[in-house]
This record gives C-alpha cells, sequence and structure tokens, in this order.
C-alpha cells in the first residue's frame, strides 16, 4: 500500500494573543489519499483555515505549530525546518482562496501573476509558461485566453476570477489542491460551473483535494471523505454516505438537522438548533469542547483523552456516548 | 421600455405592501473618459404581498434585489413607480411614519449597529428618534422578545456574538411595531447552527406580531423554508413568481430551472448539476430589451431577444416567457 497523498497527525496551533495564548488547533489529524477529495467542514472558528494555511505554511508570524506527523507523499516534515514544508508550496501543493480579489495583485497583468510560479519553479521562457498559461486558461473555461492573458483583474467577473485563480493553482501541477471555501462568494449557478471545473481537472490530473467549506451541500455533492472540525480537532470523519446517513457524533448530528432541506424539512416550522456557542479557545479546553451544547453530556465528557471509536466502513467519531458503534456501521 | 409586470397573482387579499412598477436607472461611466451608459437595475417591477405573509425574493448578485429592497425601505427614490404599505402611499408620508410601517434587517449586523453604542441604546434608538416614551423598559422589553438577555443591555456590539447582533438589529427594527419588515440576507453572514435560531425567531415573531415579510437570500432552502411565495429576478425585473413548494419542485421559467437546479442538496449520491460551459456573465450592459435572460438561454430564439417576454398567468403562479411549451416539453 502506497503512503496517503497527506497525513497529519496531532497538529496543535498556538497563536499568542494579549489575553493569553489561543489554542486554535488542538492535535487536529487528516489523512488525504491522492486522487480523492476530503471535504472539511464546521462553523467559523473551528480550525479549518488554519489547518489550511498551516499547510501552505502561511501561518502568523508568532503562531507556534507542533505535528506528530506532517507528511506529503510519505515523507515526514514533522520537526523539520519550516522552509523544507514551503518548497513544497506552489509545486506539489497550491491553495484557492475563498476570495479572489484578495488573492490577484491589481496592478499586474493576468500573464504574469499565472506565470511566475511557472517562470521561478520550472525556469521557463516567457513564451512557453505563456503556452502553459493559455492552455489552462482555456481548461477552465475562459475564452479566448490568449487575448486575455493581458488583461488586468478587474477586467473578469467574479466567477473568471476564481477561474483564473484555479487555473493558476494548478498551472505547476500540484498533487494537491488546497481550496477554502472557493465558491462560498458566487452565486449557485457559476459555484456549479467552479465545482464542475475542479472535479473534471481533479480526475485529469490526478489531484488530491482538500476542500475548506461550511456548506455540507457542497461537501456532499463532490467530497469522498469528510471531516468535521470543532474547536480545533476533527471530531468526526468517514465517507461521505456513510457520514451524511448516519452522523455519529452529537455536533454532526444537530449540525445537519439545523439546515432547512427542500422537501425534507417543513416549510415553517421551526429548525433545530443547536443552542449555546463554541467555546473560547484561550487557555485551551479539556475533555469534549461541545459538552456544553450537548443534550447527552455527561461527567465523563470533562476529562482528557476522549475515546476514539473507528468504524468498520472507515472514519471515526469522538465521543463518550457508548452506544456510539449502533450508530454507523 | 417593458410592459408593467401587473400580472394578477392570487392576492385575493388587499396587499399589505404593494410595489408598483419601480424603475431605477443607474448612469454607469465605464473607465476615466468612456462615456456613461444607463444601468437599469430594476427595470419595471411590482411585487405584491398579502398581510401576515412572507414573500421571498431571490435571484443572482447583480439582479436589483438590494436597489430594489432600498426603494420599498423608502432609502432610495425610484425614478418612476410607487409603494404602498396598508394602501398609503409610501414616498408621501413623512419619515416618521414611514419607519412604523417598513423597517429593514441586513445582512451584516456589524456594519448596521454603531460600535461605540450600547446595545439597550441602539434597541431603543428608533423610540428616542421617532417618538416614544418609556424608551429603556420598551428596550428591555424587545430585547427580551428576541432572546437577547437583559443583562447585554449595557453591552457594546463588540461583546456579542453574531446571532446576538443580529438579534439586536430585529429587535431595533421591531421596536416601532412596524406592519412589514424587509429582510436582506439575514442569516448569510451567520454558521448554520446561529442561522437555524435566527430563521426560527423571525418565523416566531412573523406569526405573533402578524408580520408581513419580503425575505431577499441567495440561499434557496433557507427561502423555501420561510416564505409563502417566492419571486425570482434576473436583470432587474421579476421571471417568476409562485407559491414556494410549487417554484422549488416544478419552476417554469429557464433561469427559475437554473437556479433550482444549481442547488446543492446536502444528500450525497446526487451528480453535480450540470451547468451550460461559457455561457456569458449576466451583464446588465449586454442585456437584450426583450427577455433580458435570452442570451444564457438554452431554449431562446432570435426574437425572444427583440420583444419584452409575455406572461403567463396560471393558477397561483405568473412567469414571463417567450417559449413556454419549449421549456416544458
Amino acid at each position: 500500500m502506497t503512503a496517503p497523498l497527506l497525513e497529519i497527525d496531532d497538529l496543535h496551533v498556538t497563536i499568542p494573543t494579549d489575553r493569553g495564548d489561543l489554542h486554535a488547533l488542538r492535535g487536529a489529524g487528516l489523512r488525504l489519499e491522492a486522487g480523492k477529495t476530503l471535504c472539511l467542514v464546521g462553523e467559523s472558528g473551528c480550525g479549518k483555515s488554519l489547518t489550511a494555511m498551516s499547510l501552505m505554511g502561511l501561518l502568523p508570524r508568532k503562531a507556534r505549530q507542533t505535528a506528530g506527523r506532517f507528511a506529503l507523499m510519505g515523507t515526514d516534515y514533522a520537526g523539520k525546518a519550516p522552509k523544507a514544508w514551503a518548497g513544497l508550496r506552489g509545486r506539489d501543493m497550491a491553495m484557492v482562496f475563498q476570495d479572489p480579489n484578495q488573492s490577484l495583485n491589481p496592478t499586474m497583468t493576468v500573464g504574469v501573476q499565472m506565470t511566475e510560479a511557472l517562470r521561478h519553479f520550472e525556469k521557463l521562457s516567457k513564451a512557453q509558461a505563456e503556452d502553459r498559461a493559455i492552455a489552462m486558461l482555456d481548461r477552465v473555461g475562459i475564452a479566448d485566453p490568449r487575448s486575455r492573458l493581458g488583461q488586468y483583474p478587474h477586467q473578469f467577473s467574479g466567477g473568471q476570477r476564481q477561474r483564473l485563480m484555479i487555473a493558476s493553482a494548478l498551472i505547476g501541477r500540484p498533487k494537491l489542491l488546497i481550496a477554502d471555501e472557493p465558491t462560498t462568494a458566487l452565486d449557485v449557478t457559476i459555484q456549479a460551473q467552479i465545482l464542475q471545473v475542479i472535479a473534471e481537472l481533479q480526475d485529469e490530473l490526478g489531484l488530491g483535494l482538500l476542500l475548506i467549506t461550511h456548506d455540507l451541500g457542497v461537501a456532499a455533492a463532490i467530497a469522498d471523505e469528510v471531516a468535521v472540525m470543532y474547536a480545533g480537532r476533527v471530531i468526526e470523519t468517514g465517507p461521505v454516505a456513510q457520514l451524511f446517513a448516519a452522523p455519529a457524533h452529537p455536533y454532526t448530528q444537530g449540525l445537519m438537522a439545523a439546515i432547512p432541506v427542500p422537501g425534507r424539512t417543513r416549510p415553517g416550522s421551526p429548525l433545530p438548533a443547536i443552542p449555546g456557542r463554541v467555546p473560547g479557545l484561550i487557555g485551551g479546553v479539556t475533555g469534549c469542547a461541545f459538552r456544553d451544547r450537548c443534550a447527552l453530556a455527561g461527567d465523563v465528557c470533562a476529562s482528557d483523552p476522549l475515546p476514539r471509536h473507528a468504524f468498520a466502513t472507515g472514519g471515526f467519531v469522538e465521543c463518550t456516548r457508548p452506544s456510539l458503534s449502533e450508530t454507523r456501521p | 421600455m417593458t410592459a408593467p409586470q401587473t400580472a394578477q397573482v392570487t392576492a385575493h387579499r388587499q396587499p399589505m405592501i404593494h410595489l408598483r412598477d419601480l424603475r431605477k436607472t443607474y448612469s454607469v461611466r465605464q473607465g476615466m473618459f468612456g462615456k456613461p451608459k444607463e444601468l437599469h437595475a430594476v427595470d419595471g417591477l411590482s411585487l405584491e404581498v398579502p398581510e401576515g405573509t412572507t414573500l421571498g425574493l431571490v435571484g443572482e448578485s447583480g439582479c436589483g434585489k438590494s436597489t430594489a429592497m432600498s426603494m420599498a425601505v423608502g432609502l432610495l427614490r425610484p425614478d418612476s413607480g410607487s409603494v404602498s404599505i396598508g394602501g398609503r402611499d409610501l414616498y408621501a408620508l413623512p419619515v416618521a411614519e414611514r419607519v412604523r410601517l417598513i423597517q429593514p434587517v441586513f445582512q451584516n449586523p456589524r456594519a448596521a449597529l454603531n460600535p461605540v453604542r450600547r446595545i439597550g441604546d441602539l434597541v431603543g434608538q428608533p423610540l428616542r428618534l421617532h417618538g416614544g416614551d418609556d424608551i429603556a423598559r420598551r428596550a428591555r422589553e424587545m430585547m427580551d422578545r428576541v432572546g437577547l438577555p437583559t443583562r447585554l443591555f449595557d453591552a457594546y456590539p463588540g461583546e456579542l456574538s453574531g446571532g446576538q447582533r443580529q438579534r439586536a438589529a430585529i429587535a431595533r427594527a421591531l421596536i416601532l411595531e412596524p406592519r412589514v419588515l424587509v429582510c436582506d440576507e439575514p442569516s448569510s453572514a451567520l454558521d448554520v447552527s446561529v442561522q437555524a435560531q435566527v430563521l426560527n425567531l423571525l418565523l416566531e415573531l412573523k406569526r405573533d406580531m402578524q408580520l408581513t415579510m419580503i425575505f431577499v437570500s441567495h440561499n434557496l432552502a433557507v427561502v423555501e423554508h420561510v416564505s409563502d411565495r417566492v419571486a425570482v429576478m434576473y436583470l432587474g425585473r421579476k421571471v417568476e413568481e409562485a407559491p414556494a413548494p410549487a417554484l422549488f419542485k416544478t419552476p417554469r421559467h429557464p433561469y427559475s430551472r437554473m437556479l433550482v437546479g444549481a442547488t446543492l442538496v446536502p444528500e450525497p449520491g446526487h451528480p453535480l448539476p450540470v451547468q451550460p460551459k461559457g455561457q456569458p456573465p449576466a451583464d446588465p450592459f449586454l442585456a437584450p430589451m426583450g427577455c433580458r435572460f435570452a442570451p444564457r438561454c438554452a431554449f431562446a430564439q432570435a426574437s425572444c431577444a427583440e420583444r419584452p417576454a409575455p406572461a403567463i398567468t396560471e393558477p397561483a403562479r405568473s412567469f414571463w416567457c417567450h417559449r413556454p411549451e419549449a421549456v416544458t416539453a
């Protein structure tokens, strides 16, 4: 068996603040096989985006990071100099952000921005790099790519700018694409197009995709595996079909019940909301971070470490409830 | 200019709010020396909402939803057309009376609440501005009504969570007991568990206070959940209006079908919705004078772009299309 494309274990990120240390990631772990899609879901502040930033080596300067394992294609970088990992960025892995307006330099032409990494890593000539850029733009569905290389970002629409970002990320033929809410700022019709482009390119290039989203609809549509984060930890994972059919963690169950689904939720009926709010992570948390909002919580939930139950069909849940094994095969 | 969209929909009751043939045109200069062009942001929009019901308003960014709602609440004067609430012409009324008829709730409560004022002051502010006594007591009552702990009376907006801030904005909108509430993406900036709390609150308030609501959102599942009827807008015009369940189950206008088809449901196993590729973006300057959707429509013939689409009226539903037989076939 070959090593997974990406394997992260026991990832901790602490950010010092005026009010004390913020334990933003508290032992998060991920595993993504080559060519597959892992969706990381959760609410604001759960650490999804920070996980992506950590993977890309883009954490704030004052953040402290430790990991049990931090491996890409079988090579473990945990404990090695950050520079070694940073060298993978743009070549073996690339990232697409939510807001293309903040990722594109408004004063540079699209062609220069797209070919920058290519000329740096692959030492291509301007003409060679531009040919690659044109092929890539064509591939993501931008018409007349040659003439558009000389244009500036503002001459593209929002959906086109996100296509540009995808083209730029994939132009170096990375093995891993990290996409942080790539369609959240877009209209639903454009969202469907962008997801389609990503899915097609993924097949063509054998790309592993780590997609971060708060939208369970997006996760259901394109994920192979789903990981649910809460307060800096992955609390449940599994193959998409099993996880949606039988969510095991009370938080995952709550999240799925809280969204209206046409044809399933009765219009106008109260939605089962999750009471309370996410705990503050300054000074850290012991035991289950969800216990204050959980109807099933008991005294055992306050102590570390929490039991982890692995499912036969893949994935796990981190919860003290003993009846868990019956919720999902 | 297009014919006003006055096709009669099942509003047997006198509408509580009636927008009649609203038009707003902006003059936009492209580039520093470009000739100004006319942008028809809202182009003959008519809406009627019977008392105690909710009308959902959906459409892509730039379709004129927010411009129309700014005119509905009196923040923006239309070039032509009128707004009446309870049979009274909104623009003929002094502000002090207008604010007792209709109030808005916006997407971003952080921007809507002055950060240096206390929550109690903010909630009571409309009473102070437009006359009212016992302001502090009534503000406390209204906070209690929307589920905001009254201990937050002296808190600043920055001390509240996103959901609490939206509750404060709702409390302020309701303290003058308006007849109509216009909610522009009220839950879009919130996490799903909190979104459920806010939607539940709006549904409850609507029932208890006999509110009439216009609910604007790009999230179709949310709109279906809270609305009695739904109107779909495309580039400044209404293209379809129907009862919420019917619109989502059997959309008739090609654009409604596209929107509903692109919506991702949180159930794995559905293929990604197929979207036509290379379609032009919804550029308001390129829109034809006839059916504005024609350039993106799979069913369009050349003639569709020449004349405005005729109204097709069915029991409980209206839509505007040249080729309804082709679409349904």
